[in-house]
């Protein structure tokens, strides 16, 4: 059994030895909690040539790792808190998701950015947004969003040996979760989706640890005599619209599943692929299950208002499949 | 140094590679108004002494980045002249292949890797750059140009401290026009003093005269070797004139600049005080200089006039891909 943690560790242990061009750096990454465990043990197998901690300068460490990456390293820049990419955004989106295209294509940039989304336990404003949507929007960009112990190493593998610079999102509800990881760690493809839980009556898209919430919300339906099919997509860049779209062919009804906020969100996306399509239509107005659209407030009772509610979600698909 | 001293060869070199510059930028200028080169273009007139002076002391292996400004970065480093004006006209054949443009001329066979239009966007890609060089073990460098415009950014200072910090063979060479787009240096710098700075980050740096190619040259050429020795970065300041406007091709706006006019710069601009040294040390090379730049213009000529004729064959046959080729890629 690994830890959240634990497993990314060891897919970026595994990445190191796989290829010697892959370095991990950030601010403070040789701490000895080493970012909740995710990074324990990397100085040590590899010297700190190959992990080390960094000034407090996100915007130039951004564009440490676009230089390293063009001179054929595979950088992993890790982030405690994906709100501190704000300050890199110059370089982030400006440069590595655009060098590539300004070259005419002639090079890569095969850099990895983790970054955690800190949810609950009082993070409050700044230490709990998701801001998956704003990286999903850049052309050129990817970006990944493990839902699980089991699929965030396999994820990370692929991210790391992906050429395109990939944003890689974790929330930090799974580093509580355990679970049992294949060694070694095997590469999942990127932009494909998985499909979590079969069902018929409705297709749940879902991401992050919302996977988990549209699962449980998917076994209090079953007294009702509803199956939802729940489908990860994994990542939001590369996405698997064919996925979705095959799953509502079938089902005709749609919910969608966020950790982020709904404007222009990952319900507006999945809307409008599958409205797009004209091979289906959907039986039912599709249901959107996110955050309330405001800053996460500090308080703990502020808090539970604040995200979506389980009990809440699993209502609403009620009524909308008995119409 | 006493000029005399100073092997032919090397005056000749100097002065095919900043005129060559002037040559096609003047021919840009011309270019404009046939509405072949569609997009801005930010002229290096009058500061391409800082390009030709380090990238003429630097080694063809060391890796440059550069700016918006950044045609003089592109010839002085070898770029392929053909690839940059079928850049300029939005040709496939350009060393972009059209995607880039004026303000981000590449050559990968040239080791110029990227140059960048947002101010000091490629500052921080430089130190990952260096890096690599130095993990290398090679004694390979890189530099990275800017103008005094981007000292203003914060992004400079975090590159400072994280150069100086981890010991990179970084140079950075500041073309100081003490302009940005209109706005002078003192008028967005308390203490518009990038030397004085840079040192107080752990960077050591010099300040030279960047209209004269030949003091530039000297300085870099002492620097690099320094730097291959010691693997720290460095920052040389050269004081130059922009003659231009910020973008496009016109004249530069009177009543900007202040203290001194825009005659009064044309008079220590860079190719005058190059061409004097010519003619005072080696009087009997008048008619070989003269015959070299009437040779470069008629080739640089010769490029437009073959980029024009593609532009007009060609422009409405250029499609882009169905999908952008992500992976079909290859690396520097």
């Amino acid at each position: 059994m690994l830890s959240f943690g634990e497993a990314l560790a060891y897919a970026t242990k595994q990445a190191m030895e796989h290829d010697a061009r892959v370095f991990a750096y950030g601010e403070g990454i040789n701490d000895p909690g080493g970012f909740f465990g995710s990074t324990a043990g990397l100085k040590e197998a590899f010297s700190e040539a190959r992990c080390f901690d960094v000034p407090n300068s996100e915007d130039a460490l951004m564009g440490f790792g676009i230089g390293a990456s063009l001179m054929g390293y595979r950088p992993l820049f890790v982030n405690l808190r994906v709100e501190f990419l704000m300050l890199a955004m110059n370089q982030l989106v400006n440069h590595a998701a655009r060098l590539p295209a300004m070259s005419g294509y002639q090079y890569t940039i095969p850099l990895t950015v983790r970054a955690i989304v800190g949810k609950s336990w009082g993070q409050a404003a700044q230490h709990s947004s998701a801001l998956h949507s704003m990286f999903a929007n850049i052309p050129d960009l990817q970006v990944v969003v493990p839902s699980s112990v089991e699929d965030a190493p396999r994820l990370l593998l692929a991210s790391i040996l992906s050429d395109a610079p990939t944003v890689f999102i974790e929330i930090k509800s799974l580093y509580d979760c355990k679970a049992l990881v294949h060694l070694p760690i095997e590469p999942l493809p990127l932009g494909k989706a998985h499909v979590v839980r079969q069902g018929s009556d409705i297709t749940c898209v879902a991401i992050s640890d919302m996977v988990g919430f549209a699962q449980r919300v998917s076994e209090q339906l079953v007294a009702d005599g509803i199956e939802a099919e729940v489908l990860d997509l994994r990542s939001l860049a590369p996405l698997d619209s064919a996925a979705i779209l095959n799953s509502v062919s079938k089902t005709k009804r749609l919910a969608v599943f966020d950790i982020g906020w709904e404007p222009f969100g990952l319900a507006a996306e999945v809307a409008r692929i599958v409205s797009t399509s004209a091979y289906h239509r959907l039986d039912a107005p599709l249901l959107s299950i996110a955050r309330r659209h405001e800053h996460t407030p500090a308080s703990c009772f502020l808090e539970e208002q604040h995200y979506a509610n389980e009990e809440h979600a699993a209502n609403s698909i009620r009524a909308l499949v008995r119409g | 140094m006493a000029l005399t001293n100073l092997p032919q060869q090397l005056l000749r070199d100097l002065h095919e590679k900043m005129f060559l510059i002037r040559a096609v930028e003047e021919r840009i200028k011309v270019e404009y108004a046939s509405r072949r080169i569609r997009g801005p273009v930010h002229l290096s007139i009058g500061q391409e002494a800082a390009a030709v002076g380090v990238l003429h002391a630097c080694r063809q292996s060391d890796v440059c980045v550069s700016t918006h400004r950044n045609h003089a970065h592109y010839l002085a480093k070898g770029g392929s002249l053909a690839g940059m004006v079928d850049e300029l006209f939005g040709l496939d054949t350009g060393c972009c292949k059209g995607y880039g443009g004026s303000m981000h001329l590449m050559d990968l066979n040239a080791n110029l890797i990227l140059s960048s239009a947002i101010l000091a966007g490629s500052i921080p890609i430089a130190s990952g750059i260096a890096f690599a060089l130095k993990n290398e073990g090679t004694k390979r460098v890189c530099i990275g140009f800017l103008g005094d415009g981007a000292t203003d950014e914060g992004v400079f200072f975090e590159t400072l401290n994280l150069a100086a910090l981890m010991k990179l063979p970084l140079l950075f060479v500041v073309e100081n026009n003490a302009i940005s787009t209109m706005t002078t240096f003192s008028k967005r710098q308390a203490v518009p003093d990038v030397v004085g700075k840079a040192e107080r980050f752990g960077v050591r740096g010099m300040t030279v005269d960047g209209n004269d190619v030949l003091s530039v040259y000297h300085a870099a050429q002492d620097i690099l070797q320094g730097m291959r020795q010691t693997h720290e970065p460095f920052v040389l300041e050269t004081v130059t004139d922009r003659l231009c406007a910020h973008v496009g091709p016109i004249v530069y706006p009177s009543g900007i600049g202040a203290d001194d006019t825009l005659q009064s710069r044309w008079m220590r601009e860079p190719m005058l005080i190059l061409n004097e040294k010519l003619r005072s040390e080696f009087p009997d090379q008048l008619d070989a200089s003269l015959a070299r730049e009437r040779n470069l213009r008629e080739s640089v000529d010769q490029v437009f006039i073959r980029g024009a004729q593609r532009f007009d064959a060609d422009a409405l046959r250029l499609q882009l891909p169905a999908a952008p080729p992500a992976q079909d890629v290859r690396r520097v």
